[in-house]
């Protein structure tokens, strides 16, 4: 007998999710493959968490977050970050009105429910900052007026791996404010076919808005239900201190070779990152499968290596393999 | 023709008196071992000063150079010889270098004679040409070579062959005392522990638990979480799956990897499932559903256990497992192709 607390968490999620596949159906009439994206972005538009995008230029990431944004009846803004961009270009500004004789704000593009930053290491770190001040206050001070930005509000942001000139890489604490860092792969041979016959086809379907932002607030209020136990708050937890004390948890090996482990905020978007992804799996409960789906992508950039680790070409994502593969699952 | 004669006998008395006269005069003389050397070589300046043994004389104090380039490295014992001519012989020998090629010039060294040491005695001055190495420019720049290694010597030597020759002497002490004191000692052959096989320690595990009787005492999730540990680490033990490693999904993938039979698949998954249910969803199974977990945790068990194992213990009469439940064990099973989807 299921305690009647999950029993009403799973009505609940079946009642809220059923946007899920019409966004799905959306999505997928642009976006040929990328399961594990859309995924992800659905996850991080349940969670209320920033998604870092990272992949070689032509993978659709700008696309998916447009059309996750077409799909949904809500506020859109792409920003295409650049080095000559200012802080003002993007939150606002003050501007002097000679009609009124007084300065009125100019609000920038930040005022919106989906923001799509686009290859946001391209911009110095004083605009970076200011959209990240953003992301975490969830308001933004132009003048001596404080503003709030609509709720939803979630910034996707794009970055291309490769290094390039004039690229701006954002600093730890900057990326650890993203929820998500979301890496995506070359599609299968087999997806890229469909995308060559789907561009060269001269119908293209067009997508239409099928939900609305008060969904998305619902849904994500039953998100937050979603029942987590003791037992996987201490695996979360497990796993993040194995990040920082590897040899308390068996990997001594890993002495030496993580520089900074996971912060607080890693075991926070664990926790809620798996409430969403329970809730995908219309499960009013999070198990161990829930936590290991999503912990690389809420680790990932949230590990810093030492150069030692960077010698024997460790990465972060080896790092995070042979953790969940040491630690006990409950 | 008397003229001639006297004339010849005041020549030859001429000669004589100034012969002898040559002879009593201080006389200094200098060499060199070679007037040509390698740069940094190092060469004999060999000095003499021959005077009558009455006549006082100063010898020259040489420092550490003779001149600015030349250096002395060495100063000799200055060697006196009384010669059978009443005479008096000096030698010193000078080892000199220099350090920069060229041609440089050893100037004369005076020596101070006489009662008033006022008769100056000089050496001839010397040219000396030093030469550097020739440097071949169409070879490649090589690395300075390293230091030559001295021969050693028994001196050096002798410390080290008194620690080696201590060394064995300590070890072979301890060894006849070890060897000494074993022969005191009994000989006692231990039994080595018997490895307990993964079946038996975990049908030994799931009578312990079921014997703490736990959720009766309503500790169902501390009843369900053991009883899931003891069938993962029998899992790890039995078929080298890193069960306790993995979450319920991932050790039904390696159960099914491994051909186990559809049986067994099916106890399995049903253990896994009402145990999660149980740990992470608040799930109250109903009295039926406990009991039923056990019994399917031990038939998994003992179907699974090793089958030479399983007809061991039934002709020792110590298990029930069944003729069936053996023959399931068998490597014969087929695939359940339907749990993979």
């Amino acid at each position: 007998m299921i305690e009647t607390s999950i029993r009403e968490i799973n009505e609940k999620i079946q009642q809220e999710s059923a946007f899920i596949d019409l966004i799905n159906l959306e999505l997928n009439k642009v976006i040929i493959g990328q399961k594990h994206m859309l995924e992800r972005l659905l996850i991080g538009l349940l969670a209320d968490g920033h998604i870092l995008l990272e992949g070689v230029p032509g993978l659709a990431k700008t696309l998916a977050i447009k059309s996750l944004a077409g799909a949904i009846d809500a506020g859109f803004s792409r920003i295409q970050f650049t080095p000559d961009l200012l802080p003002a270009d993007l939150i606002g500004t003050l501007i002097y009105s000679q009609k009124n004789e007084e300065f009125v704000v100019r609000q920038g593009p930040i005022f919106s429910n989906f923001i799509l930053a686009d290859e946001i290491n391209r911009s110095p770190a004083k605009v970076q900052s200011a959209l990240l001040e953003a992301m975490q206050e969830r308001q933004v001070t132009i003048g001596d007026s404080t503003f709030l930005l609509p709720e939803p509000f979630l910034v996707m942001a794009t970055q291309n791996p490769i290094e390039q000139e004039g690229t701006y890489p954002l600093p730890e604490a900057q990326v650890d404010r993203f929820m998500l860092k979301v890496v995506i792969s070359y599609p299968k041979k087999e997806e890229e076919k469909m995308i060559l016959r789907q561009n060269n086809s001269l119908h293209r379907a067009p997508l239409n808005k099928v939900v609305s932002p008060e969904s998305i607030l619902r849904a994500r209020a039953v998100t937050r239900e979603v029942y987590l136990d003791e037992k996987i708050e201490n695996y979360i937890t497990d796993i993040v201190f194995a990040t920082r004390y590897p040899s308390q948890y068996k990997l001594a090996k890993f002495d030496g070779m993580i520089n900074y482990g996971a912060s607080p905020r890693a075991s926070i978007n664990l926790a809620l990152a798996s409430k969403a992804y329970a809730f995908i799996k219309r499960r009013g409960y999070v198990i161990p499968e829930d936590i290991r789906a999503i912990a690389h992508d809420v680790l990932r950039h949230r590990i810093g290596l030492t150069y030692e680790a960077e010698a024997e070409n460790i990465t972060s994502e080896d790092i995070i393999n042979e953790i969940l593969n040491t630690i006990e699952v409950p | 023709m008397m003229n001639e004669n006297i004339n010849k006998i005041l020549l030859s008395l001429l000669l004589v008196i100034t012969m002898t006269t040559q002879a009593q005069q201080p006389v200094a003389s200098a060499s060199l071992d070679t007037n040509s050397m390698l740069i940094g070589d190092q060469i004999g300046f060999n000095l003499q000063l021959q005077l009558p043994q009455t006549t006082p004389f100063r010898w020259p104090v040489f420092t550490d150079t003779l001149t600015a380039d030349i250096e002395i490295i060495h100063r000799g014992t200055i060697d006196t010889t009384r010669m059978a001519n009443g005479m008096l012989r000096i030698d010193q020998k000078l080892t000199i270098t220099v350090f920069d090629s060229g041609y440089y010039v050893i100037p004369p060294v005076s020596f101070a004679t006489g009662a008033a040491l006022d008769t100056i005695a000089e050496t001839e001055p010397f040219l000396l040409n030093v030469f550097t190495v020739a440097v071949d420019t169409t070879q490649a720049i090589k690395p300075i070579k390293g230091p030559i290694a001295a021969p050693l010597t028994f001196a050096e030597l002798f410390p080290w062959i008194l620690l080696i020759v201590a060394v064995l002497l300590i070890g072979a002490a301890l060894f006849y005392y070890y060897k000494k004191r074993k022969k005191k000692q009994p000989v006692v052959f231990a039994r080595p522990k018997p490895k307990i096989p993964p079946h038996r320690w975990a049908l030994d595990e799931l009578e312990k638990l079921r014997n703490e009787k736990l959720w009766q005492k309503n500790l169902i999730k501390l009843y369900h979480s053991r009883l899931t540990e003891i069938v993962r680490q029998y899992l790890d033990d039995r078929f080298g799956i890193m069960a306790p490693e993995m979450t319920s999904q991932e050790i039904m993938q390696a159960a099914y990897d491994i051909n186990l039979p559809d049986k067994n698949l099916r106890e399995l998954q049903q253990i896994l499932e009402l145990a999660d249910l149980v740990k992470f969803a608040k799930y109250t199974p109903i009295p039926g559903e406990n009991s039923q977990s056990m019994q399917q945790a031990t038939d998994f068990v003992k179907d699974t256990a090793p089958a030479s194992e399983n007809k061991t213990e039934k002709m020792n009469g110590s298990n029930e497992y069944t003729k069936e439940a053996i023959a399931e064990a068998a490597p014969t099973v087929t695939r359940n192709e339907s749990y993979a989807q």
